[in-house]
């Protein structure tokens, strides 16, 4: 172990970089509400899919089984065990928001700013460590609530494995596409500042914007807008088939991303203007 | 080292500081004193690049404070409002500090013993009180060693006990060479605490002075001196070339003479003195007088003595 304090001004940019990032890491980690907000997506979106594929599981055991068509011509329809990638993007999209407009809301952006002055880094740290545990918290839920989901619907031999044709890349993709609305959610957070406002701006995007434009435009054109929302990039990540007014999976997270990108540009274009 | 040159800060229509330019030297505790709203808060934001001035720099040791790639190393800031996370544990509060500028965790360990909250550094920050909460805040200042330290408002909302506290721990702090810049809307407190005075009024340097000198000119080198020989002090005071009138309470108010020229010459005398004390209500009454052009609110009780007076 050194003792010494290292020559400031000999420390390369890296080595800041990393030094941003290790704090933010500990910021992260060191609320309560992060741990929380995490357990509590892990519970509902595993909880959820466990009760769906069940649910799916009785209707097969009734008497009834012939007539449930809709279940036999598709009786392996792997969205059921990730219907709770909904309730889990909103969660960890909150998570998002937090993690940047609580700077503010605490005036912790003042103590961020004076310690870690090159805003542009410091930001990018912020982001490069959320983005990682979002990422992990994704492909962790979306592969447990496979793994629970499909173990259920094995009762009735209608499971799917991760070897099926599809079901790899529909656990990965939601993983990713949960991930990203938490980044979403954290590049709302930088624009408005304001939690009650980033939180609407990300509800608003994901939840009320298909209602709008269902309601502004009538077919064809409503399905070319469509499927340019969140809402069809996330109901896609789930299914297997490809769906109609649906991008590809992959096409679709990239339009993700690119969506996020942009956000971030804004914010970061902001946040170096501003006043703290 | 701080230098501020022509800086300029306008809030919409607001001029909060206007071409305000000073030095603070180090070795030297600075008060930067104005009344509310003067700009005080503002101008040790830009210097901490946390607002983005419209004109003028700002330098920290030569340099701006963004241009510092560990400033903890070198500055140290307590501002006015809370910078800490509500429910994160003051301990985890330093640690990130230190981790941010690649400082050993030890530094957390040792700024919780020098400011004495490491009993309750387990505490979540919300559980804190405004005693211990500016505390922390000064365990957050001085996280790296820094050699320039800013203090808004440090005595704010603190006890006696906190107050003295904060006031042996900035002298320590200059007389190891170190530049300490603190803000203050009170002379009297000034007046005990910093050698040299910055005074503001409506982002505009009125004054930039020793504090020595400040006081003499704001009492008019007056003291109050309360002895049960007055009246044979009276006398000696008066040879020595002091102006000497007696106050309703039978204490003589001195011009002319130093606090220590007269606590000598009471010596050579034998004669007892119970109270010998700067006029802290005219220092307060300077001060008023001093930025009285520059008050940002003036409460209607004032202008109507000032009407009347006329
Ligand atoms: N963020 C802001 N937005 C708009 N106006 C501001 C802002 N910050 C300060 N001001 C204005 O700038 C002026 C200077 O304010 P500042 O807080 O710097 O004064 P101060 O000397 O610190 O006062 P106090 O002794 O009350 O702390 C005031 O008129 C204030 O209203
Ligand atoms: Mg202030």
């Amino acid at each position: 172990m050194t003792t010494a304090t290292p020559p400031v001004m000999t420390v390369s940019n890296a080595t800041i970089w990393r030094s941003f990032a290790h704090a933010e890491w500990i910021k992260l980690r060191t609320v309560r509400s992060t741990m929380y907000t995490l357990l509590a997506a892990a519970v509902i979106a595993i909880g959820i899919c466990a009760i769906a594929c069940q649910h799916l599981v009785s209707d097969l055991s009734g008497a009834t089984i012939p007539l449930k068509g809709e279940f036999l011509v598709n009786p392996t329809d792997p969205n059921r065990s990730l219907v709770g990638t909904i309730v889990a993007q909103l969660a960890i999209g909150a998570l998002g928001v937090l993690v940047v407009t609580s700077e503010y809301a605490t005036g912790m952006i003042r103590a961020s700013l004076c310690a870690m002055p090159q805003r542009l880094r410091w930001i990018s740290a912020k982001f490069a460590v959320f983005t990682a545990v979002a990422l992990v918290v994704g492909q962790v839920l979306t592969f447990t609530s496979f793994g629970i989901g499909q173990a259920i619907l094995h009762i009735r031999h209608v499971g799917l494995s991760l070897g099926d044709p599809g079901a790899l890349r529909i656990v990965v993709a939601s993983g990713l596409y949960i991930a990203l609305v938490g980044i979403m959610g954290a590049a709302l957070g930088l624009i408005v500042k304001h939690t009650a406002g980033a939180l609407v701006s990300l509800i608003a995007i994901l939840f009320v914007l298909p209602g709008i434009i269902s309601g502004a435009f009538s077919e064809p054109l409503q399905g070319h807008i469509m499927r340019f929302l969140p809402q069809n990039v996330g109901e896609q990540s789930i299914t297997i088939a490809r769906m109609s007014d649906h991008f590809s999976t992959w096409a679709g997270i990239a339009l993700m991303v690119g969506y996020v990108a942009v956000l971030i540009a804004i914010g970061s274009a902001l946040l170096r203007r501003r006043d703290a | 080292m701080i230098e501020v040159q022509s800086l300029t800060k306008n809030y919409g229509a607001v001029r909060a500081v206007d071409d305000l330019s000073f030095r603070v030297e180090p070795g030297r505790v600075t008060g930067f004193l104005g009344p509310n709203g003067s700009g005080k808060s503002t101008t040790m934001r830009m210097i901490l690049g946390l607002d983005r001035q419209d004109a003028g720099t700002a330098t920290i040791a030569g340099r701006p404070y963004g241009d510092h790639r560990y400033p903890l190393h070198e500055v140290g800031a307590l501002l006015e409002s809370k910078a800490v996370h509500p429910s994160r544990m003051a301990v985890n509060h330093l640690r990130w500090l230190a981790a941010s500028n690649g400082l050993p965790q030890r530094r957390v360990d040792e700024v919780l013993e020098l400011t004495g909250i490491e009993k309750v550094a387990r505490r979540r920050a919300k559980a804190y009180s405004l005693g211990m909460a500016q505390r922390l805040g000064v365990a957050a200042a001085l996280i790296g060693d820094p050699g320039v330290l800013l203090l808004d408002e440090p005595v704010n909302g603190l006890d006696p006990e906190g107050i003295l506290w904060i006031r042996t721990l900035m002298r320590a702090l200059a007389d190891e060479g170190r530049t300490v810049l603190v803000s203050s809307h009170l002379m009297s407190e000034m007046a005990v605490t910093a050698d040299h005075v910055l005074v503001i009024g409506k982002g505009r340097l009125i004054a930039d002075t020793s504090v020595k000198e400040l006081v003499a000119g704001a009492a008019g080198g007056s003291l109050r001196l309360v002895s049960p020989d007055a009246t044979e002090l009276r006398r000696l005071l008066t040879a020595d070339g002091a102006t000497v009138s007696l106050e309703p309470d039978g204490a003589l108010r001195v011009t002319g003479l130093t606090g220590p020229q007269v606590g000598e010459l009471a010596r050579q005398h034998q004669l007892a003195i119970y109270e010998l004390s700067i006029q802290q209500a005219s220092l307060e009454e300077a001060f008023m007088e001093l930025t009285k052009d520059s008050v940002e609110f003036n409460s209607p009780v004032t202008r109507n003595n000032e009407r009347i007076s006329a």
